[in-house]
This record gives structure tokens, sequence and C-alpha cells, in this order.
């Protein structure tokens, strides 16, 4: 069987359309507030949030929650929150907290997971859990509806509130004096932000889950310079790149967030040099 | 120190909530099936994973077969949404990436329904479990997936001959179909044939 017939046998068992329909709508959503990440020098929050998220996962699975995302989101949400709302003024710096946060929680989520087992297998599942094996190609229906849901409403959120974000993006001291709710915003952001990163650990892991977010964006920094030219080569370049990750893990038997992973740094190297030949570089 | 007023908490409140909701409403079937996404070992396989929670036990026609297992019967159920393209008759999945193949072994677990009555072929490790409460023996072919975190497998029954050891590299032959046992429902390949590695 070629690659293309194999392909088109693949594409009769629903678990393969729900990962691809799944797998684009998460790296649409993460390039699309990637942008305003990385501009507002929170390029590793997407790491840190994941990590917490990883030990809700911990704690959800020794107190045998039946669906643990109803521990790791909200948990997930308010150190969101926690994360965005340092200012100026915070007594621990943005890096420092991620930081600080982010290996605080994998350390405890590993350490409890080894005290607690849940399974015969605690390396197995930890290592699935971070690196996002299988977990995209064994969604369920219900959950591709979630999906769309929770990305219809990211989307919307980003469109109407394009020119709010723009604002908060780049100057956050202007907006505030023009009146725009800088705070809100920014929680806004954080509580969409936590929602994503949940969402994304299903398709490429905790430990991967940087990549979605920021690659996409400097890809697309490399070569426009305008914030509407950059958000919308970021979002094509992330689907794409999902995309061909997706059918190349499934054609060739590698894991599916590393390809995608790999794909993201091949899609950002072309554009580098894109940038470069363009004279942007 | 950011100041939230009454109604910007009630809206995060709710966003919260609603997101809360969604998931866990869209996720309610796999509080029934809680294991379905957590990647599981592979003593967890032959424990849980062959195993399903029959939330619809009607079935079109009922054969009890004893198998040797005691109170089982066979349920033959309506083929889910969509029909396998197979080659000659067969869903072969030996030729697939270790992804798809344990993706789709994942979904015969799961999802079962499509499944019953096709001939399958599959290859991975053999797998032998005795029950310690009830002492029966059952064997599987277990597949991984390609970080070699996660594996699931397929219990088969021979038509005849001997059992390959364990860890044995098998390819195995037989027709999918779920019977029940206890309160719970399994799938299996019966009528099965296997072969070694060695052999082919």
């Amino acid at each position: 069987m070629n690659w293309m017939e194999k392909l088109s046998f693949y594409f009769q068992f629903p678990l393969v359309r729900y990962a691809l329909i799944v797998g684009v709508l998460i790296a649409l959503c993460s390039s699309l507030l990637g942008v305003t990440l990385v501009l507002k020098r929170f390029s590793f929050i997407g790491d840190g949030l994941s990590h917490v998220a990883f030990g809700a996962m911990a704690i959800a699975a020794i107190l045998n929650i039946a669906n643990q995302t109803l521990l790791i989101l909200p948990v997930t949400i308010i150190c969101a929150i926690l994360l965005l709302r340092t200012g100026q003024n915070a007594k621990i710096k943005g890096d420092a907290a991620i930081a600080m946060l982010s290996v605080g929680a994998l350390a405890f989520g590993y350490l409890v997971l080894n005290v607690f087992p849940t399974s015969a297998n605690v390396s197995g599942d930890v290592c699935s859990t971070l690196f996002g094996s299988m977990s995209i190609l064994t969604i369920r229906k219900e959950e591709v509806w979630i999906c769309i849901i929770l990305s219809i409403l990211v989307i919307a959120f980003f469109v109407l509130f394009y020119h709010r974000i723009f604002d908060v993006t780049f100057d956050e001291s202007f907006a505030r004096s023009a009146g725009t709710k800088v705070d809100w915003y920014n929680l806004l952001i954080a509580v969409i932000i936590a929602v994503i990163i949940v969402l994304a650990m299903n398709l490429v892991g905790s430990l991967l889950i940087s990549a979605l977010i920021i690659f996409p964006a400097l890809s697309a920094m490399r070569i426009f310079k305008s914030f509407r030219a950059v958000t919308i080569c970021s979002a094509v370049i992330s689907v794409i790149c999902a995309l061909l990750g997706m059918l190349v893990s499934i054609l060739t038997g590698t894991p599916v967030g590393s390809t995608i992973v790999a794909v993201d740094v091949l899609a950002f190297l072309i554009c580098y040099i894109i940038g470069i030949v363009g004279g942007r570089g | 120190m950011i100041k939230y007023g009454k109604k910007q908490t009630a809206v995060l409140g709710m966003m919260m909530a609603g997101s809360i909701l969604m998931n866990g409403c869209g996720l309610i079937q796999n509080s029934v099936h809680s294991d379905k996404n957590t990647p599981k070992g592979v003593q967890d396989v032959l424990d849980e994973q062959t195993a399903t929670q029959s939330t619809e036990p009607a079935a079109t026609e009922q054969d009890t077969t004893n198998y040797g297992y005691g109170d089982v019967t066979n349920v033959d159920k309506p083929t889910g949404d969509f029909e396998i393209t197979t080659k000659d008759g067969v869903l072969d999945i030996t030729d697939m990436s270790s992804e798809m193949v344990y993706a789709i072994v994942y979904n015969m677990v799961t999802d079962p329904d499509q499944f019953v009555d096709l001939p399958v072929k599959i290859d991975g490790g053999m797998s032998v479990y005795e029950d310690p409460h009830t002492k029966k023996t059952y064997y599987a072919c277990l597949v991984y997936d390609a970080a070699g975190c996660c594996a699931e497998g397929i219990e088969f029954v021979l038509a005849d001959g001997d059992y390959p050891k364990e860890g044995t590299q098998i390819t195995v032959t037989g027709t999918f179909t779920t019977y029940n046992e206890g309160d719970k429902q399994y799938i299996q390949l019966k009528d099965a044939t296997v072969t070694t590695n060695a052999e082919q």
C-alpha cells in the first residue's frame, strides 16, 4: 500500500478524523493567543501552566476523581490568573513566578504519582502525559464537540476583542490611560490560555505545549511586521504544521506530539530563511 | 493589586463554571468509561482495558457459547456508524504504523460495535494472564504505541492448537466478537489462528 492508499484507508476510522479536527482547532487557538504571549514576554507560560496541570492531574488521579478535568481546569485557571496578574509591583516577577510554579508542580506531581501509584506502570503513564503519546488518537466524539465549542468561543473572543487585545499587548499603560479595562482583559486572556493549555495537553503533552504556542508566532514574525498579519500567518502556519505533523505521525508511527513540534521547528527555519532572503531578518 | 467588582467576579465565575460544565458534560461518558483516556500499563490492559462497561446491553441475537469460562454469553451487536473497508475480507492491522495499531485496538476496546464479526489480523506480543480469583487463564496479543509508553491488547481464543509462550512475537487472525462475563463486556478474537514471527 502506498502512502495515499494508506491515508485513505486510515481516514475511514472516525478516530483519525476526530484527531485531525481537534488537532487543527487546538493549533489554531494556541497560535492566536501565542502572538500575544510572545509579545508580552510570557512565552513560557504554556510550559508553566501545563506543568501545573500535570500536578493537578496527579492529585486528581490519587484522589480517584473520575473526570480529572474538573480539578485540572480550575487549578490551571487560578494559576494562570496568578501568573498573568503579576505587574511591576509583584515581589516575584513573571519569569521567576512561571519557573517556580512550573518545576514545583512537575516535581510534586511526579512525586505524588510515585508515592501513591495509581497504576502498575507509573513511568509509562507519566511519559504519555508529558509527551502526549496517544491521547489525540483516542479522543471520543463528545470531547470533539467540547473542543469545537471551546474553540469557537476562543476565536470569537479574539475576533470581537481584537483591538483591545492589541492595545493590551503592546502598551498596557497607554491602554489603561485610554480607559481600557486592562486588568479585565488580562484576566480573560489568562482564563482562555488555561483552557487552551488543558486542551493542548491531549495533542502534544505537557512538555511540548510551549512549542505550539511560540513557534508559529515566531515563524510569522520572521516574515511579517504588522500584528494582524503576524496573527493570521501564525494561525495558518500552526494549522498546517499540526495537520502535517499528525499525518506524518500516523503514516510513519512516530509519536504525535514530537512530530508536530518537529514540523513547527522546520517551519520556523523556513520562515527564518525567507525572512533573511526578503530582507526582514 | 487587582480589585474585581461584583460584576467582573460574577462573569469570571460564570466563565469558569461554563468551562468546567462543558468539559464535565462532554466527558460524562468518560466517567463511565473512566479509564478510556487514561494511559494504562501492561497489567492494566488485561485487567481493565479489555473490559468495557456495557451501557446498552440489548442485542439483536444472543448465542450462548461456553468457551470454558463458565457463564459466558456471546452478544452480537448491530454494526456501528460506518463500514470498515477490509483487504480480502480481513481487517489487517499488521501493515499499519504503531500509532494507528494502538489507536485502532483502543477503538476496538472502547467502541467494539463496528468491529463485531469482522475477521481481524493483528500482531504483537503474546501475553498470558491468570485471574487470581477465578483461576481462569486468558491469552492476549499486546500492541504498544510508538513511544512504548502505552499498551493495548486483544484476547484471543484458538480454534485448535497450543498457545505460544508469553513474550513471543505473534500474528493472530480471528473473528472479532464480544462476550459478557459477569456484569462486564469483553472483546476477543474467536476461532483464531496464531503464528509466531519465527515461523513466518
